[in-house]
């Protein structure tokens, strides 16, 4: 257990560093500045520029940049946002909570319903509750991300107003609100970003699980469970869900990344303040360095993400977690 | 074909049972009207090769056939008086791993992978005699115990993968015998297995037979294995029962070609069997099975009226059935030196 | 008037649909493993809505030039007919600047369609050389070429573009066909990998390598014909994705520029005021998950059919 941990650390190490040297490489790659707007604005002095320039290395060969880019990037320094006029860090800092937060309870939420709706799928197949189970997957399976933020925002913020359109609590009124009501509000908020970054994983969980549900299905220790006279309720949540399970846990490392982007967009339509919301505001204003380090991080956070899965993976198998046969 | 006299009544009767699978490829008919019974404390077997219908007649028994199979409407299976093909769900239930109990071939993918043996055996205690999960435990180490697992606690909390085919074979036992079942359906238990561990686990099927008084349906495509356990013997082609006789009426004097066919394919100590007496081609898709008679395609002795007609099963000795014309036609049957010669030249 | 002539050219559409349906269900009846395919496909009830809806759209967006009934790009009247919302003589409503937005809409269809058609032609191809190669060499090679892929997943493809457009701005349809090909190959890439390893050990290779068959030759004439159907079935779900993502990207502004009109930048144009003016979005949001959605179902049938899973008696 502890070499697959020690193995896969590894792993994910060289992964962020490939990551990183390709976020590295597109900004070499790329026409214009990194220093962007900035340099190209007229009216800095090119002294200014010439100290800029080289306060950040950028007069330096190419490699010695890389050398740079990457004794920088391990000790976590980001360098800095000229359009947030601070620390990348701490820019990130502000709102990698709060993207965390939607994407916790999307998560959770995703595959609590997703698990549910495939298992539900698997174990009537072909009846009614399938088929329309089948086909909500599909319609929200299809459907962008952010044209669901769109329609939620319009059904149940304008059309129906029950939950408020955009950010993370009420301005202004937010301050005088009691402790609870300051929870109440922030809940509110949460709502229709969260149910929306949910119905979307939660379809691509339930396909997958699904099709895991089915595979396991067919096994011959499911047919030994209904000899042994258990009810078809234990044999498949007991049974089957457990094996049907595993696979499951691998989606959440490649659930991640469509995660991330997920919150992209939902993000810019609802005005949460999280890292999507900063990236897209880090390209309007081309600022380089943000962005890379965004990317960095995504890749990092996914990296994270897999690892976690596989970790959680051996952990729930019991022929990973203990080794092969030691009694002939 | 009912087993004649006044004996005691059977344990189990099955009458014209017909499992069929409704695909794309067409009605797979895998159990066309298959009859037997079973005594009390009998050991009978099934004997034919793969796709003749043994596996899916054991778990038509069960009521474990899947979608697309279904149980043909006609069909009986009779078990302490009872039709068991017309209880509901619930109560098939209760029958199932308390009563009635199986064993499957593969020890290894019949235990699921995700819970420890004991968890897997207590189980079978907890849903049938409601046990509190202390003593449905304790009752799984007794079982491990009973099959010859040594140290039996300590195996209790081993999962399948840490074991050995021959003792995952045991603890499926195990599990199969914890309600004292009066009937044990064998299926292929000991084909997955060393020659060596084939014959310790017949011979820990026979002495727990004795201890709890089952009946036993072995299933096996092995007649070496019928001869050492079954005191009778069904013999399976094409979903259908070709010969009915007790196991030494079956060797001395076996009537149907396939029966005959598949005792010249047995391995003897001590004498090398020639390739020849293997029975040329396979088992037909349960979609298609010949018109007359479904072997004739495969005989040594087909003529022209198999080929037409399906013959019925003819009483050809004392409680000995056959379903073959050469009951009527005694005189085409060759002797079988000739034809081995014949069959080396074809 | 306009619908007279709107209700025409559907119906014209819909013969065309119609026609290309009868074509291909008579390549079903051929014989071979891809007419048996294609004839279980035909009998995919689903698959065959999905394959008419999609024929039609296709319909709609070549003959897009004669079906609208406006100039996509021309401001009607600024004054009187901005941000209208549907009437007969717009049945989508008007944007802000007064175009009409059905006209918008199947011009859309054109750009949307083709830039997702092209972007996964280039990255089905990237993929499956990738893919091939790797998996055909093996070793260390193989080692070395998936943790490159291991990576480039690992960043998520949303950012790897935002990324791109931060440094590049705003690019040409070209590029950005280019750009969304190019970031899609990898799990392509990977699922070609692991279908040539399986075709690797398979007799027929084997036999061919035995026979002292070249690299080249057994490459294309026994690994790619085995991992088709895998290819087909990952381009028709990519095709649904790249949709998806190329309306987000112009949702965001960094995707088809100003005025070509796409699905998703209408859906942009109509943003600012998503209460006021509910038909920018609505619409082309449906046309996207229409769309997407025949994809995917037309995806999952390929899949079944290319690849029947039997099912078990018990």
């Amino acid at each position: 257990m502890r070499a697959l941990v020690a193995r896969r650390l590894l792993q994910a190490a060289v992964i962020v560093a490939i990551a990183a040297t390709t976020a590295f490489l597109l900004v070499q790659l790329a026409p214009g500045d990194p220093l962007g707007d900035l340099i190209e604005n007229p009216r800095v002095p090119p002294e200014v520029r010439e100290r800029l320039r080289a306060r950040w290395g950028l007069d330096r060969p190419m490699h010695e940049q890389y050398a740079l880019y990457l004794r920088n990037l391990a000790r976590g320094d980001l360098g800095w946002s000229f359009s947030q006029g601070r620390p990348v860090g701490e820019a990130i800092a502000a709102a990698l909570p709060n993207t965390l937060l939607l994407m916790s309870v999307a998560l959770i939420g995703a595959f609590v319903l997703g698990v549910a709706a495939g298992v539900i799928r698997a174990g009537r197949r072909g009846s009614v509750a399938d088929r329309a189970l089948g086909a909500g997957t599909l319609v929200f399976y299809s459907m962008p991300d952010f044209w669901l933020a769109i329609m939620a925002m319009l059904v149940f913020a304008y059309w129906i107003p029950v939950f408020p359109t955009s950010g993370m609590t009420t301005a202004v009124v937010y301050d005088y609100l009691s402790p609870l009501g300051k929870v109440i509000d922030r809940l509110r908020h949460l709502v229709l970003p969260a149910t929306t970054l949910v119905l979307l994983l939660a379809a691509i969980i339930a396909r997958y699980q699904r099709a895991a549900f089915l595979d396991v299905a067919t096994q011959d220790f499911v047919r030994t469970a209904r000899a042994k006279g258990l009810p078809e309720r234990a044999v498949l949540w007991r049974h089957v869900l457990r094996n049907a399970l595993l696979p499951v846990i691998t989606l959440l490392g490649l659930a991640l990344p469509m995660l991330v982007g997920g919150a992209v967009f939902i993000e810019q339509v609802f005005a949460w303040p999280g890292i999507g919301r900063l990236a897209v505001a880090a390209i309007a204003a081309r600022d380089h360095s943000l962005v890379m380090a965004i990317v960095v991080m995504g890749s990092v956070l996914v990296t994270l993400g897999s690892l976690l899965a596989d970790l959680l993976y051996a952990v729930a198998d019991p022929r990973l977690r203990l080794h092969a046969p030691t009694h002939a | 074909m009912t087993t004649p006299g006044t004996g005691p009544r059977p344990l189990l009767t099955v009458r014209d049972l017909r499992t069929y699978f409704r695909t794309d490829a067409g009605v797979a008919r895998a159990v066309d009207g298959v009859s037997f019974e079973v005594m009390p404390r009998e050991t009978i077997g099934i004997v034919g090769e793969s796709g003749c219908g043994k596996s899916v007649t054991s778990l038509s028994i069960m009521r474990l056939i899947r979608p697309p199979g279904t149980i043909e409407p006609g069909s009986v299976v009779e078990f302490e008086g009872r039709n068991v093909l017309e209880l509901p769900e619930g109560e098939m239930r209760q029958i199932r791993g308390n009563r009635i109990a199986m064993i499957f071939q593969e020890p290894m993918t019949s235990l699921n992978p995700v819970f420890t043996v004991g968890e897997q055996i207590a189980e079978v205690a907890r849903v049938h005699a409601h046990a509190t999960r202390r003593d449905a435990r304790d009752r799984a180490v007794e079982m491990l115990q009973l099959t010859g697992i040594p140290a039996p606690a300590q195996r209790a909390r081993e999962y399948p993968h840490q074991l050995s085919g021959g003792m995952r074979q045991r603890v499926m036992i195990a599990m199969a015998l914890v309600m004292n079942p009066t009937l044990l359906i064998a299926d292929e238990p000991t084909t997955a297995l060393d020659v060596t561990i084939q014959a310790q686990i017949l011979e820990l099927l026979q002495q727990l037979q004795e201890r709890f008084a089952m009946s036993i349906i072995l299933i096996t495509h092995d007649l070496g294995v019928i001869a050492e356990m079954a005191q009778r013997v069904l013999v399976m082609y094409a979903g259908e029962i070709v010969e009915q006789a007790s196991v030494s009426e079956l060797f001395a004097r076996p009537h149907h070609p396939y029966t005959e066919g598949l005792l010249a394919a047995m391995p003897t100590l001590g004498a090398a069997r020639s390739r020849l007496a293997v029975i040329p081609g396979t088992v037909p898709a349960p979609t298609r099975w010949p018109a007359g008679c479904r072997f004739h395609d495969r005989c040594r002795y087909a003529w022209d009226r198999p080929e037409r007609e399906h013959p019925p099963l003819y009483e050809v000795g004392a409680a000995h059935w056959s379903r073959c014309f050469l009951a009527e036609e005694p005189a085409r049957r060759h002797p079988l030196t000739d034809l081995k010669a014949a069959g080396g030249g074809a | 008037m306009t619908v007279v002539l709107w209700l025409v050219a559907i119906a014209l559409a819909a013969a065309v649909a119609a026609a290309v349906g009868r074509v291909w269900a008579r390549l079903g009846a051929g014989g071979g493993p891809w007419g048996t395919a294609l004839s279980r496909l035909q009998r995919n009830a689903g698959g065959m809505v999905a394959l008419r809806f999609l024929i039609f759209v296709a319909s709609v967006a070549i003959f897009a030039r004669w079906l609208a009934p406006f100039d996509p790009n021309v401001q009607l009247d600024i004054i009187a007919l901005a941000s209208r919302p549907p009437s007969l003589a717009h049945p989508f409503g008007t944007d802000i600047y007064s175009r009409d937005v059905l006209s918008r809409l199947v011009h859309g269809a054109r750009i949307s369609l083709a830039v997702a058609l092209l972007a996964v032609l280039l990255s089905i191809t990237v993929g499956t050389a990738y893919g091939a190669i790797a998996g055909y060499l093996g070793g260390r090679v193989d080692a070395v070429m998936m943790r490159v892929i291991d990576a480039m997943l690992s960043i998520p493809r949303i950012l790897v573009l935002l990324a791109i457009f931060a440094l590049w701005g705003r690019v040409s349809l070209g590029a950005l066909v280019l750009i969304l090909g190019l970031t899609g190959w990898f799990s392509t890439s990977r699922l070609v990998r692991a279908q040539v390893l399986q075709l690797k050990t398979e007799e027929m290779v084997v036999a061919a390598r035995a026979l002292g068959a070249r690299h080249r030759r057994i490459l294309w004439r026994h690994i790619l014909p085995g991992v088709t159907s895998t290819v087909v079935v990952a381009a028709t779900l990519g095709i649904g994705n790249v949709i998806i993502l190329e309306a987000g990207l112009s949702f965001l502004g960094v995707g088809v520029q100003a005025p070509t009109a796409s699905w998703g930048n209408i859906i942009a144009d109509g943003s600012s005021n998503v209460a006021g003016m509910w038909w920018m979005s609505l619409f082309p949001g449906l046309a996207i998950v229409l769309t997407v959605m025949a994809f995917n179902i037309i995806g999952d049938a390929l899949r079944d059919a290319l690849d029947p899973r039997e099912i078990q008696p018990a």
